[in-house]
């Protein structure tokens, strides 16, 4: 995909600084868990470096995969679609897949969308790591 | 392409352009916002984000409706651009103005023909059905000149002049 051919038209117009890619992850490694920890803003420019993060991740298989969502700005459609991709393959997987989401910003997207009922969803990290990894909720059948 | 939010010498016009656009009376008071003929990058929609939180916030939004609408937007303007994209280009305009009813209007329309949703129906459908949740109405209106999606939040009685 061409990206940047009329940014800084746009910018100059609209007044903004650009950063093109604002997303950062890192990837976080704790006994059992693997917690992948999302900072920016997830939208049409960045969700395909989460996406690709996610997958590498689930292919690992580690017992539990935790999405930490609270540095997290904006939170797009397609966003919520990488994640509800990630949640059924960590199903088939056999991979407890956990989200951290506090603040409305990610929260009101997840919920709009139903993503709360569908993902388990934490408040915050130590207690997405701490909950108890052995017993899976039953599959809803898609 | 035109893009401004500023009340300049063009108010007027982009007053009229605006009315003319939404179909609907604007509340004089509050420059509209006009972004007509985006294309191009997809890029850029990101950066026009902060363009139309700054608008709806200084329209009188409150915190919480702005963020709704900038997601709402944000998600009717990547549709309209994802739509057309596969064929080679996009064009969207977009319009944003506050109603003398004290009502923030978004029009969102693509130049493209309406086809229905290709490869990828979970994120075109979840996109349409977050704007739906967003908005306080939305309305979406097809013909064969394009596709217009129209959403509507009330301003909060307080905020009203």
């Amino acid at each position: 995909m061409e990206e940047n051919s009329s940014v800084s038209d746009l910018n100059a117009l609209v007044g903004t600084s650009g950063d093109d890619d604002d997303m950062t992850l890192s990837v976080l490694r704790e006994g059992r868990g693997v917690t992948v920890v999302v900072k920016g803003e997830i939208d049409l420019m960045t969700v395909a470096r989460l996406s690709d993060t996610l997958s590498s991740e689930l292919a690992a298989a580690p017992p539990v995969l935790v999405v930490d969502l609270d540095g997290v700005g904006f939170l797009a459609s397609m966003g919520i679609t990488t994640l509800a991709l990630a949640e059924r393959e960590a199903a088939q997987r056999r991979i407890d897949f956990r989200v951290v989401a506090s603040g409305r910003t990610t929260l009101r997207p997840l919920q709009i969308t139903g993503m709360t009922d569908l993902l388990d969803v934490y408040p915050s990290r130590s207690e997405a790591l701490s909950a108890g990894g052995s017993c899976s909720r039953p599959q809803q059948g898609h | 392409m035109l893009i401004s939010s500023s009340a300049g010498g063009d108010e007027y016009l982009e007053h009229d352009e605006a009315a003319a656009s939404l179909g609907v009376p604007i509340d004089e008071s509050v420059p509209p916002l006009v972004c007509l003929g985006l294309s191009g990058a997809v890029s850029q929609l990101t950066h026009l984000r902060t363009g139309i939180r700054t608008w709806a916030s200084g329209a009188g939004m409150s915190v919480d409706d702005t963020a709704d609408l900038v997601l709402a937007t944000y998600e009717a303007l990547t549709n309209a651009a994802e739509h057309a994209y596969r064929s080679g280009a996009w064009t969207v305009d977009l319009v944003a103005a506050r109603t003398p009813d004290a009502r923030i209007v978004v029009s969102v329309r693509d130049g493209g023909r309406w086809r229905p949703p290709p490869e990828d129906p979970g994120f075109r459908g979840r996109g349409l059905s977050m704007m739906r949740s967003l908005a306080h109405e939305l309305d979406v209106r097809a013909d064969d000149d394009g596709t217009t999606v129209l959403m509507w939040w009330a301003l909060p009685a307080e905020r009203q002049p």
